[in-house]
């Protein structure tokens, strides 16, 4: 068994393992490409299909087909067919399981270890959806990465000369469905993020529907008389894939004709890249703002200037991505594996981190992920990251009764990061109190409570008899690895109280349940 | 009231058109309307109009101008005549239509404002147009009405940045109405709590942009927190591109999309403002600015149509001025491509204003016609008319003052400046040149081109001088020219009014001197020469024992002394005159025709000349009556001298002729005699029934009231005469004289006039009517009835010829009366009846529907009479 990672991406998957020589290499899927649509078609109650030839039956029975699943991640938007249930992370769990099923017919060995690769700015329910959803696979998920740290290591940002010097790194990575903008300095064999930013719908998809709506209207004002194309989802899927073929032809050609097709009339419509480029401006003129948003907040902490920009993503093959941040910002970017450099990253790191429960004795030795034999002495990664939202307890204002949050960790602040602040009761005779953990929903932070998002919650309790405002300590700590703790301790009995953290919408006995249900599907 | 040119051009010609209708204005009518005022003002205008005529701008006014005097001038003529009413009441007539106008005016204005407060230039245009008054009259009635002028604000047509282009979508998906919300909150569907400035503020700048992106960034991940997040983006891009003015216009287009779809759904000014304020939030007072703005560019580009037409006018400085008032990218192309047409046109004209202002003066002519170039381009160039003005005209040459005693005669050449119709200003100065065209007596030429003038009345006895002045009529206020001054010249008149009366053996003379003459010196010379002092009094001289006939010369001076006492005398003037003996009067006269002229025949008086006066009754004086020349009618008979006296032309109507002798200023009636009336027309003679025959001719008007008739029977001797006035010709039909039966005749008439108690026959007319021979038939029958033949038989007491004799049957019961009303059964031609000589024609009867025979004869004055009827039948 070897320990592999996984780039669980928005519109393509990616599974990669470290070969025998200690570098990165990509296991191809069983129709032979480096990615897999992360695509998933409920074929039959029994029966699922992943990747291409999901994509492909989208064109024939679009309703029975899930895309870009990712962007749920977190939220609890199940999805029904033939009868049942399923939530984001199921579907997701079949994209992992398809991957490291391919994976094991490429190179023999049973996957059981693996990182899998988040979004920057993915918040904590996000995250542990995808670990749960890594769990439902039957996998062992050691831990989840931050694309960008990924792509970083991949880049060999890590390795080699450490004389290099320390060295600032911009990551823009335009996937399939996220978009997301890291600043990483690097010194030695440590990787500091300095501070992130994203979004969660902006995305080559995103690209794609401009496209489409574009070949739509083209369509309509030749047919008026004909109704809208995308009034039929097997048109409207169809049109998808020839827009995102074309966007994707126009990356490298100037000119690509579609020939669009709808009640039996076709329209040949002629895009130009320049044509794309205004559809898309606007998309791109939103990832230059997050990317200056960062820039400036980069600046703050001490880094002004970048030694490389790296392009990850597929959408950032687009020549519009390149041209825009060298005429915005300057930059010079190189595009880095584009499409596969997340999961050969997430391969070193997962590499990183099995070194790091072999030597640290984390597991016990039968359970312990096997380290593969390079030959190499391993130098372990020292990687501090920052949180990617910012982290509060809701409170009220005995005054005014008014609810608001509280945040102990801010967006973009060092992990691991412990805060410790004093809270009070707000009755006399007060028994129970009800800590809500609120994480910030939106790209800043804000008290009101409509701004956040509860995360997790748990009960103090207080002994009986004390009068309104009796304190209790509360100590919120929130690892490298995004792992939440917060406990609380009674003043008066010093009795400490760590709450157990209930995150997002599935609990232990559903991720058990959806992973029998798993294991009885036949998965192609 | 003197004539205001420069007020007039400011009021009436650069006011353009419409020409105003106000009279007063138009006519520069003084207050009062005094006869001689109104009628120097009407000229003086009239004048400056035919000045101003040649310059091209004011061409369409002047036209307007002229035409429009031809309606007004009897109501200005009868003004200038004294009679002020008809022009009063126009005038008055005029006013109260114009506070009607007025009125109708302030609520069109009211009306097109919508209650917006504001009109766009066009519209006042547009207004000025329809109620015939000029913009700026319009422009006055505004601020009253609490309204103005404005030009619309250009609205952005589309989303003035590519950025923005997606974001209304996004605004629609945050409930947000326009940028203005999006900026002023942080939740969807919150609302800008102030009022939205539109104009003259920018929605935001670059803190309150990232005071907007904190509050939206808070949003919790999702479709409202992209969308948010992407209108920040699209906000960011506009204001690094273009600033905060940049977020204006966006605003801007933004509140127009939705009153936009409200006017093209018909929506009242009223409507449209309630929505902008009430459901747009925007400020009260930019409110009516964007409607208004929205209004009006519905009907197009309200700035371009202006641009339009002001360079259609020629107006391009104006034109320019519009353009350039506009932010910089907010002008359609083709009205972009217009605004720099207009820039180019512009600049070249002024280039050809430097140039004129560059020529030296020689060459102002030149210049005049580069103005004249630069104002057809654009006629609203500033300080064109301020380098007209600083032209050099160049002045006249050759001026020369001649005295003549009766006046001096000052001549000059033309200026070599042609342009800008120049005038000639000509001042006089007594003893010293004039200094300027302004200093001296202006004497006024017969024309302003004219290059002579004579002044009748100069002062007199003292040196004078001469200076003509040249200025550009077609500019008022330009300079004059240098003076050409000649002189100094002085006037010593000579006598005036002299008149020579010759008389017999005397030669009378009078006339008038200058008050300042000290005496008249008069010689003179007679034939031979001889040269002799005649004293001669201030008014003039009696010059007795001189011969008749002679011819004697008189050579008359005037002396007189100057201011430093020295003596001068005129050159004189030469006078002649013949004295002459009394005349004779003649005393015999005759007037005869002579083929179509009279002949007066007379003696003529040696020495004398006889002329024939005519008159229509008898002469108002006696033979040998004398007279003054002066006393006998104006025009007498125009006569050619004949050897046998003098010929004259018939005059229209019989004309009493009378004969008067003149000598010099004498005259003296001799005899008169009756002039005949015209000729009477052919005669005309018919044999009215068998013992008479009637006279006919043509009798004109003016060949007298009587004729006399004379006949008699050819072959006897003896004539009888008549005179029959014109009633009784008319009464009778014709003269009607007694004749034997067949007998021939010869009349004569001739007119007869009565005048002056003298009868006087005109020319005589004749004519013969032949004698009349008969002859006779009867008819013979033979044969049985159905074999029956008729015979005719001619007889004739007398030899008598026929051309032809004719038996004739007729077709029908009625009698034949002329050959043709039958058949021709015999005939015979040329044949001579007589005593014994009968002539017979035979044919035969066939039955047929005829009843009637007859015959018939032609010949000279040959008569054939036919037998009793009842023998013609056929039997």
């Amino acid at each position: 068994m070897a320990v592999y990672g996984i780039d669980l991406g928005t519109t393509y998957s990616c599974v990669a393992r470290i070969d025998d020589v200690g570098r990165p290499t990509v296991l191809r899927n069983l129709e032979g490409a480096d990615t897999t649509p992360s695509v998933v078609y409920f074929e039959s109650p029994d029966s699922v299909v992943v990747g291409q030839s999901a994509k492909d039956a989208t064109v024939l029975d679009p309703e029975h087909v899930v895309q870009l699943i990712k962007r749920d991640m977190g939220e609890t938007v199940p999805r029904e067919f033939h009868g049942r249930a399923y939530t984001p992370e199921e579907i997701s769990a079949r994209i992992l399981r398809k991957l490291v099923d391919d994976a094991k017919a490429a190179d023999g060995d049973e996957a059981r270890d693996v990182v899998i690769s988040v979004p920057a700015y993915f918040g904590l329910a996000e995250r542990d959806a995808t670990r749960k959803a890594g769990e439902i696979a039957g996998l062992r998920v050691l831990d989840v990465v931050a694309e960008p740290i990924a792509a970083a290591l991949d880049y060999g940002a890590l390795e080699g000369d450490e004389k290099r010097g320390d060295r600032a790194v911009l990551v823009y990575d335009l996937g399939g469905g996220t978009f997301d903008t890291t600043v990483l300095t690097l010194s030695g064999r440590e990787l500091t993020v300095l501070c992130t930013d994203g979004a969660k719908e902006l995305g080559g998809s995103d690209f794609d529907d401009r496209v489409v709506v574009h070949l739509v209207e083209r369509f309509r004002e030749r047919f008026p008389d004909v109704d809208d194309p995308l009034s039929d989802p097997q048109s409207e899927t169809q049109l998808r894939k020839d827009a995102e073929e074309a966007k994707k032809a126009l990356s490298f050609r100037e000119r690509y004709t579609v020939r669009v097709m709808h009640r039996g009339r076709v329209e040949a419509v002629e895009l130009t890249r320049g044509l794309v480029e205004e559809l898309t401006g606007d998309l791109i003129e939103r990832t230059v703002d997050i990317t200056r948003r960062t820039v400036e907040l980069a600046a703050e902490r001490g880094v002004s200037s970048f030694d490389d920009v790296l392009l990850v993503g597929g959408a950032t093959k687009m020549p519009a991505v390149a041209a825009a941040l060298r005429t915005q910002f300057g930059f010079e970017p190189r595009l880095h594996n584009p499409d596969l450099a997340v999961a050969r990253g997430a391969a070193l790191y997962a590499l990183d981190r099995a070194a790091y429960i072999v030597s640290s004795g984390e597991l016990p030795a039968g359970q312990a992920p096997d380290v593969p034999e390079t030959g190499l002495a391993h130098r372990p990664y020292e990687i501090s990251t920052v949180a990617s939202r910012g982290y509060g307890i809701q409170v009220t204002d005995v005054d005014t009764g008014h609810e608001y949050v509280t945040h102990l960790v801010h967006a973009n602040d060092t992990l691991p990061a412990s805060v410790t602040d004093d809270f009070y009761t707000i009755r006399d005779g007060q028994r129970r109190v009800r800590i809500r953990v609120m994480e910030q929903a939106g790209a800043v932070e804000s008290e009101e409570l409509e701004h956040n998002t509860e995360v997790a919650h748990g009960t103090l309790k207080i002994p009986p008899g004390k009068p309104a405002r009796w304190p209790f300590e509360c100590v919120f700590t929130l690892d490298t690895s995004g792992l939440l703790t917060v406990v609380a301790t009674e003043r008066e009995t010093s009795e400490q109280i760590e709450i157990s953290l209930q995150i997002g919408g599935l609990s232990q006995e559903a991720v058990d349940e959806a992973r029998v249900a798993m294991s009885r599907q036949r998965i192609g | 009231m003197a004539f205001d040119e420069a007020r007039y051009r400011r009021e009436v010609l650069d006011a353009g058109l419409p020409v105003t209708e106000d009279l007063r204005t138009r006519y520069q009518l003084p207050q009062r309307l005094d006869k001689n005022a109104v009628a120097e003002a009407v000229a003086a205008v009239r004048a400056c109009w035919r000045r101003s005529r040649s310059r091209l701008k004011y061409r369409a006014v002047i036209e307007q101008l002229e035409a429009g005097y031809l309606i007004h001038r009897p109501l200005l003529d009868a003004a200038a005549a004294g009679e002020p009413q008809g022009l009063r009441a126009a005038l008055e007539a005029h006013g109260r239509r114009a506070e009607t106008d007025r009125a109708r005016l302030r609520a069109a204005l009211d009306e097109a404002a919508g209650g917006l407060g504001m009109l766009a230039e066009s519209t006042v245009a547009e207004l000025a147009a329809a109620h015939r008054v000029h913009e700026d009259r319009v422009r006055d009635l505004l601020p009253a009405l609490g309204l103005r002028a404005a030009e619309p604000d250009p609205l952005p047509r589309s989303v003035p940045h590519p950025a923005y282009a997606r974001c209304a979508g996004h605004l629609e998906v945050l409930g947000l109405r326009h940028l203005g919300d999006f900026l002023a909150t942080g939740t969807p569907g919150g609302r800008a709590g102030r009022p939205v400035r539109v104009f003259g503020a920018f929605p935001a700048g670059p803190p309150a942009v990232e005071a907007a992106a904190r509050r939206w960034g808070r949003l919790p991940h999702g479709a409202a927190h992209t969308a948010a997040q992407a209108v920040i983006a699209a906000v960011r891009g506009v204001l690094a591109d273009q600033g905060p003015a940049g977020l204006a216009r966006i605003l801007l287009h933004e509140l127009a999309v939705p009153l936009r779809t409200l006017h093209a759904a018909r929506a009242t000014p009223a409507t449209l403002l309630a929505h902008a304020v009430e459901e747009l939030s925007v400020d009260g007072d930019d409110a009516p600015r964007l409607v208004f703005a929205v209004l009006h560019e519905a009907a197009g580009d309200p700035v371009a149509q202006r641009l339009r037409r002001l360079a259609a006018d020629g107006r391009l400085t104006e034109a320019a001025a519009v353009a350039e008032r506009l932010p910089p990218g907010s002008l359609a192309e083709d009205a972009r491509a217009l605004a720099e047409h207009v820039r180019g046109k512009l600049a070249e004209a002024r280039g050809l204003v430097d140039r004129a202002r560059r020529l030296p003066p020689a060459e102002a002519d030149r210049a005049w016609d580069l103005l004249d170039q630069a104002e057809a381009a654009a006629r609203d160039l500033p300080g064109t008319d301020t380098v007209r003005r600083g032209l050099a005209v160049r002045p006249v040459s050759g001026l020369t003052a001649t005295a003549d005693g009766a006046g001096i005669t000052v001549r000059w050449r033309h200026s070599p400046s042609t342009r800008g119709e120049p005038e000639y200003v000509l001042l006089r100065t007594e003893q010293r040149p004039p200094r300027d065209a302004a200093d001296g007596t202006v004497l006024p030429p017969a024309s302003p081109r004219a290059t002579s003038y004579r002044d009748g009345s100069p002062p007199v006895c003292v040196p004078l001088y001469y200076a003509v002045a040249v200025r550009r009529t077609a500019e008022p206020g330009s300079a004059a020219s240098p003076l050409a001054v000649g002189g100094p010249v002085v006037h010593w008149p000579e006598i005036t009014g002299a008149r020579l009366s010759p008389e017999d053996r005397r030669i009378t003379a009078r006339w008038t001197c200058h008050d300042r003459a000290r005496r008249v010196e008069v010689v003179r010379t007679a034939p031979d020469g001889e040269q002799v002092p005649v004293a001669a009094r201030r008014d003039g001289f009696t010059d007795d024992g001189l011969v008749n006939g002679t011819t004697y010369r008189y050579h008359v001076r005037v002396g007189y002394l100057t201011d430093d006492g020295r003596s001068v005398r005129t050159e004189g003037l030469r006078l002649t005159a013949t004295p002459l003996a009394p005349p004779d009067p003649v005393t015999g006269l005759d007037i005869r025709r002579t083929d179509d002229h009279l002949v007066a025949h007379l003696d003529p008086p040696p020495g004398a000349e006889v002329r024939l006066y005519g008159f229509g009754a008898a002469p108002p004086w006696p033979a040998g009556t004398r007279l003054s020349t002066a006393e006998l009618p104006a025009r007498p008979i125009p006569a050619q001298p004949a050897p046998e006296g003098l010929r004259f032309a018939p005059p229209g109507r019989p004309t009493v002729v009378l004969a008067v002798t003149v000598a010099g200023e004498r005259a003296v009636v001799g005899a008169h005699a009756v002039a005949a009336a015209r000729t009477l027309g052919a005669l005309s003679l018919t044999r009215h029934g068998g013992t008479g025959v009637t006279v006919v001719f043509d009798w004109p008007p003016d060949s007298g009231e009587e004729v006399e008739v004379t006949w008699r029977t050819p072959g006897e001797a003896g004539e009888q005469r008549r005179t029959v006035g014109r009633a009784a010709y008319r009464h009778e039909g014709g003269v009607r004289l007694p004749a034997a039966d067949g007998a021939g005749v010869e009349v004569e008439v001739r007119p007869v006039a009565l005048l002056g108690g003298l009868t006087s026959h005109g020319p005589p007319n004749t004519a013969v009517l032949p004698p009349r021979a008969e002859a006779g038939y009867r008819l013979e029958r033979h044969g049985l009835p159905g074999r029956r033949t008729v015979t005719a038989v001619f007889t004739a007491r007398s030899p008598v010829r026929a051309e032809r004799l004719l038996l004739v049957r007729s077709r029908g019961p009625l009698w034949p009366l002329e050959p043709a009303d039958g058949d021709v059964l015999a005939e015979a031609a040329d044949v001579t009846l007589g005593p014994d000589r009968d002539v017979k024609l035979s044919a035969r009867l066939v039955r047929g529907p005829g009843g009637r025979l007859r015959c018939f004869a032609v010949g000279e004055g040959l008569v054939l009479r036919d037998p009793p009827q009842h023998t013609l039948k056929v039997t």
